[in-house]
């Protein structure tokens, strides 16, 4: 996958001249990121009538600069109200809000920018630099293969992202199962559509999406009366530019910390299931680990809001990775591009790699802009943006419903599909509050027509022999991998249990 | 030294795990379905449903087995928690699905903007706006910026009901 330089500059420019979907989708990104309850994945999900009908570089160019700012956004209300905005913002309160207490919440904010927009500026040319690599990684991937990283990448979210294992497990299996529903791919006979004709393409994937995520989060969010104290937001007025300014001169004093936090949020962001809150803890681990002022962690200290803020922006040019390079989306953001990418007919996995480089280092380019515009928007963005004011909950919710319910038709334009976007919110909600990850249901979803492609693939050059899933040694690796995955959170609880269990025995002595 | 056996917990600390069994059935029902509707089917037509959901069922069970241990052992019991509690929260909920289901069953006649305004107003009234301003203005402004982004620019096929359909015959449009 050679791509000259003079293309690499036409993309550039090309992505430059999207100016006009950048900025917007940014300015959105940082107003949801701001707002609580307003996530980027619902706000992509609402958008998706309006992405889907724009041509797909515009569409791919909106989506991934609202998405990128979102992560910056979150960060806001963390430091000033610590209310993180966004999954990824909750270890930025760690060190953000006890310097807004300090007094220097101007400097947090100036810290808490640069860090995302270095950061992830910083990781956007990592992996466009290693692209040719992750290209040929994808053509090691045959059909037993890609049913295994299929079901890796099940439990691995049902490890990482669900708080019990075997119920992570049990909503990835079940997803799958809601997959296969639909005629079947070889004889076109009808399986488990209940009778219902609009099944018979199968289970259609944004009212899936809907219904899972948009819809049950409105029926969990009606909980709480207000998101955002009133008190909290006479701190967010009074700053000064001086206070600016000493923003951004710790933030070149601490260069070093922004890009290698940024590279774990990177790695991260491309495995299946962690994402943006894993990542952020991580890099906020590891940065205490290895200061030479742990203590200092915790009291209003600038590399506690550095790290976690450029590791989740570092999260962002990762999750593309297994989209483009396998068609496997790590996690809910990474769904959501997938359905409008397939949506306009591309096909992802190695051969978009062969057959259409440029439209892969384009989406990248993209993220580059996006991230020089929104460092040219620090300033700007620390004096005036964190004076959102906050939204009760008694308009949010009726707003997502009503607008997710009407994007439920955008993609086939059925309105049966907004029904089921309704029946897919009801499990979502019983998912979300019995403890069920809906991340993993909804990426069993979208993978089940996938995995019976690739299952009945594999079991046809096997002819019919199931063993054949065991049959290559990358694929073992990955099976391996699979156990540990299941293995190791079990050991790690068991040791948790038994030394709970000698501390209780302890004080019963 | 053997650990300490905390004993059945008393009922009121006790998980409420009743709720817990409620995804694994949804799982398991559809499994059955699958594989019963599948029967008469060639094995590749039908070899990827049974694989995912043997094992599917095998967790659900595995689960179930572990759910009920707990229950039995009175670590858990059968109550199904806030999950349908006869709270003001779970009857706005159940409201707020009321309200979007009327909303798709009547959209061909009322209309996706027109309904749109309606079911924006019933929300909101629902979860406690009472300011008759404040709710006609964001009904109207929503329901106005939704028709004239998807209906007028973008020409979705939303349907625009009797309502708005005689107005366009009144005024000559289409």
């Amino acid at each position: 996958m050679d791509v000259s330089n003079a293309v690499l500059l036409e993309l550039f420019v090309r992505s430059l001249s999207l100016w006009w979907v950048i900025i917007p989708g940014m300015v959105l990104g940082t107003v949801v990121g701001i707002l609580p309850g307003f996530s980027a994945q619902n706000t992509l999900i609402i958008l998706l009538p309006l992405t889907l009908h724009m041509d797909i570089e515009s569409g791919m160019a909106f989506m991934i600069s609202l998405y990128c700012t979102t992560q910056l956004g979150g960060g806001i209300p963390a430091i000033l109200f610590n209310m993180p905005g966004e999954g990824g913002a909750v270890a930025t309160t760690l060190d953000g809000y006890p310097m807004t207490k300090k007094g220097q919440a101007q400097q947090a904010l100036v810290l808490c920018f640069s860090a995302s927009a270095f950061g992830g500026l910083v990781t956007t040319i990592a992996t466009m630099a290693a692209l040719p690599a992750l290209a040929q990684l994808g053509l090691y991937f045959r059909s037993v293969e890609m049913v295994v990283v299929i079901v890796f990448g099940l439990t691995l979210i049902a490890a990482i992202a669900a708080q019990d294992l075997l119920k992570g497990i049990i909503a990835g299996f079940f997803g799958l199962m809601i997959g296969t529903i639909g005629v079947d791919p070889v004889f076109g006979t009808p399986r488990a559509t209940f009778g219902l004709l609009e099944l018979y393409d199968g289970v259609p994937l944004i009212p899936a999406l809907i219904g899972l995520f948009a819809i049950s989060e409105a029926f969990v969010m009606l909980e709480s009366e207000t998101i955002v104290r009133s008190e909290d937001l006479s701190k967010a007025r009074g700053a000064r530019w001086s206070d600016t300014l000493e923003g951004l001169w710790l933030t070149g004093r601490y260069w070093w910390q922004t890009v290698w936090t940024s590279l774990i949020g990177l790695i991260i962001g491309i495995l299946p299931g962690a994402g943006s809150t894993v990542a952020a803890f991580l890099a906020y681990h590891y940065s205490k680990l290895l200061s030479k002022t742990p203590e200092l962690y915790g009291t209003g200290h600038p590399p506690g809001v550095i790290a976690p803020e450029s590791a989740n922006n570092g999260v962002t040019s990762g999750t593309l990775v297994p989209v483009f390079a396998l068609g496997i989306p790590g996690g809910t953001t990474g769904a959501i591009m997938t359905i409008v990418l397939t949506y306009h007919g591309i096909v992802l996995g190695p051969r978009l790699f062969i057959e259409r480089p440029e439209f892969v280092y384009s989406v990248y380019m993209q993220m580059l802009v996006c991230y020089i515009f929104m460092a040219l928007m620090i300033l700007p963005l620390a004096r005036y943006m964190s004076r959102v004011v906050w939204v009760p909950t008694r308009f949010l919710v009726p707003l997502i419903l009503s607008l997710v319910t009407i994007a439920a038709f955008s993609e086939r334009e059925y309105v049966f599909d907004m029904g089921l976007a309704l029946g897919f919110g009801v499990i979502g909600y019983i998912a979300r509050k019995t403890g069920y990850e809906v991340t993993a249901i909804l990426i069993g979803v979208l993978m089940g027509p996938l995995f019976e492609q690739y299952f009945l693939r594999a079991l046809r050059v096997g002819q019919g022999d199931p063993t054949i899933l065991f049959s290559s040694t990358l694929g073992n690796v990955l099976w391996v991998m699979v156990a540990l995955a299941l293995i190791l959170p079990w050991l790690r609880s068991r040791r948790r249990q038994g030394v709970l269990a000698r501390t209780v025995e302890a004080g019963h002595e | 030294m053997s650990n300490p056996d905390p004993g059945p917990a008393e009922p009121s600390a006790r998980t409420a795990l009743g709720a817990d069994f409620i995804i694994p059935a949804l799982a398991g029902c559809l499994t059955v379905y699958y594989l019963a509707s599948t029967v008469d089917l060639v094995w590749e037509a039908k070899a990827t449903g049974i694989i995912i959901g043997l094992v599917l069922l095998a967790l659900c069970i595995a689960h179930v087995a572990r759910l009920g241990l707990a229950i039995a052992r009175g670590r858990g019991s059968w109550s199904t928690g806030e999950l349908f509690d006869d709270n003001v929260f779970n009857r706005q909920r159940l409201g707020l699905a009321f309200m979007v289901l009327l909303y798709v069953v009547t959209i061909y006649w009322v209309g996706a903007t027109v309904g749109l305004f309606f079911l924006l107003i019933g929300c909101m009234r629902l979860l406690g706006v009472t300011r008759l301003r404040t709710l006609l203005g964001v009904a109207l402004v929503t329901a106005a910026m939704v028709h004239l982004a998807l209906i007028t620019l973008l020409d979705s096929k939303l349907p625009r009901g009797m309502i708005l359909n005689s107005i366009s015959a009144l005024i000559g449009g289409a």
